[in-house]
């Protein structure tokens, strides 16, 4: 709970645009959205604020108790971490644009838990190049070409 | 640890050099370097082909953007790229074996260790062809062992990996996507495979919309965005072509009927084929069971999220400044998703409206 994250760069590559975290790792050919208040968690969790912080800032943001709102937002790192999205890091706390993540106008009207939506069909891709076999010279076969 | 130590230990820099030289041998072999000469999204790229067996091969998807020789450069300011390209079966001239260990390959096929700042090293798998650029020189090697056995989509869109990796260098990023527009402006069709985009683009070359390709462009964003044609080509499925009969007769160089065709569009199209055009707008095309074809406005997330994962996977090199420069982009101009209907001759004008100003 008092740890802090860093996104897994340069694997991993991130962009907040309009309300919505786009996210793709490059190692495992997959791609992310994150929207609503999964984008005030990830933009504080970039500018160095920990889960505990976030947990707190979020319950007094929506009038519930610590113990409401924890369960959701550790599932959110569990699965952040699991993706290998973040990786557990000392970030210095980036006290205003922690706060700009958390305040009123970074939060979506109602509480609903972050979530982590998967798009796979970046990976798919990666999958169609087969392990190539090389030959005498040191360079792979040259397949034969159809008639 | 062994891929970084190449790197540091210049690994990258030294093949590259053993490369070029087999290039000299190669060229001195069959008599001398045949020069090419392009403008490619505003730079200069010349094209140095050791013997005639990959000219015919990789020059037509560029002929659109083929320039002459006036002066040191080729027809305007800047730097340029040199691109030295050779087989050894034609030209006798072995290539020394790769100094990689062949299981560490990525899959967009960088070799790791021999990918720095500086340099790009790339064996696309598919077309079994070795991609090498010195960012730092503007020099780059493209060599294959034999020419014959080149896939006809490395034909229609050659070099991407050189291209994409030295244009970036030039603020220029190469981006999975169509583009039709007029002078006055134009759009980027971005969507993964079998979203339409070649559709839109092809049903496009019978109206007043110029096309800038329709599976591989280029953008910048200074000081205006603007879109960049890089290859005078296209691809197209047995439903496309029945669809479009404008297309019949153009030579398709994909000789499997299992594959999509390969068309040269500068036989039929030439006076539609341009280099680029002011970019007004990205549309996502999107097949649906629908007659009319009708346009909405998306977010700049999800414009990105269709343009980004399918460049990103697709190009070697590309990380996180390609990524960021899709996302300058998106905010630039407005997004739409362009509803398809089966009705293909409305689609044009339904894009025409759309960039008006």
């Amino acid at each position: 709970m008092t740890q802090s994250f860093r996104v897994n760069s340069p694997t991993v590559i991130q962009e907040t645009i309009d309300d919505e975290v786009i996210i793709a790792n490059l190692d495992q050919g997959f791609y992310y959205s994150i929207d609503q208040l999964g984008v005030s968690v990830w933009n504080a969790m970039v500018a160095g604020a920990t889960v505990m912080r976030i947990v707190e800032s979020v319950a007094q943001h929506f009038g519930a108790s610590h113990a409401e709102i924890e369960p959701g937002i550790s599932l959110f790192f569990e699965e952040l971490q699991k993706e290998k999205l973040i990786v557990p890091a000392d970030v210095p706390a980036d006290e205003s644009a922690i706060s700009a993540a958390l305040q009123a106008g970074g939060m979506p009207a109602a509480y609903k838990q972050p979530e982590l939506s998967k798009y796979t069909d970046m990976q798919q891709l990666l999958l169609l190049d087969p392990i190539h076999e090389v030959d005498e010279t040191g360079w792979p076969a040259v397949p034969e070409k159809p008639q | 640890m062994e891929a970084v130590a190449a790197a540091e230990r210049g690994e990258p820099e030294r093949f590259f050099g053993v490369v070029a030289d087999r290039f000299e041998a190669a060229a001195r072999a069959v008599g001398g370097a045949d020069d090419r000469h392009y403008r490619i999204a505003g730079c200069n790229v010349r094209l140095r082909f050791a013997g005639p067996a990959l000219t015919s091969m990789l020059t037509p998807a560029l002929e659109h953007l083929a320039v002459e020789r006036s002066s040191d450069e080729a027809s305007g300011p800047g730097r340029t790229l040199t691109v030295c390209l050779w087989d050894s079966a034609s030209t006798g001239t072995s290539m020394p074996k790769a100094p990689w260990v062949w299981d560490t390959v990525s899959f967009r096929s960088e070799v790791p260790g021999y990918n720095t700042d500086r340099m790009l090293t790339v064996f696309d798998i598919g077309a079994r062809a070795l991609n090498l650029l010195d960012r730092q020189e503007d020099r780059a090697v493209y060599w294959v062992r034999d020419a014959a056995p080149i896939p006809a989509w490395e034909t229609a869109a050659p070099l991407r990996a050189i291209l994409n990796n030295w244009l970036a260098t030039q603020g220029v990023q190469v981006v999975h996507s169509a583009a039709v527009g007029t002078s006055e402006g134009g759009a980027l069709l971005v969507g993964e495979g079998g979203s339409g985009k070649s559709t839109t683009a092809l049903a496009c070359l019978e109206s007043p919309l110029t096309y800038a390709g329709d599976d591989y462009c280029a953008f910048s964003t200074d000081p205006e965005p603007w879109a960049h044609s890089l290859y005078a080509t296209a691809k197209a499925d047995a439903k496309t072509l029945a669809a479009l009969p404008g297309l019949a007769g153009i030579t398709n160089v994909e000789t499997s009927p299992d594959e999509k065709a390969i068309l040269l569009l500068r036989e039929k199209y030439d006076d539609k084929i341009v280099s680029g055009f002011p970019l007004r707008a990205v549309l996502l095309p999107h097949v649906e069971d629908r007659v009319d074809t009708e346009a909405t406005a998306v977010s700049s997330g999800e414009a990105l999220r269709a343009l980004a994962p399918s460049t990103i996977q697709q190009l070697a090199g590309a990380g996180n400044e390609a990524w960021l420069r899709m996302s300058r982009l998106v905010r630039q101009v407005p997004c739409y998703r362009l509803h398809l209907g089966s009705d293909r001759a409305r689609i044009p004008g339904v894009i025409q409206r759309l960039l008006e100003p």
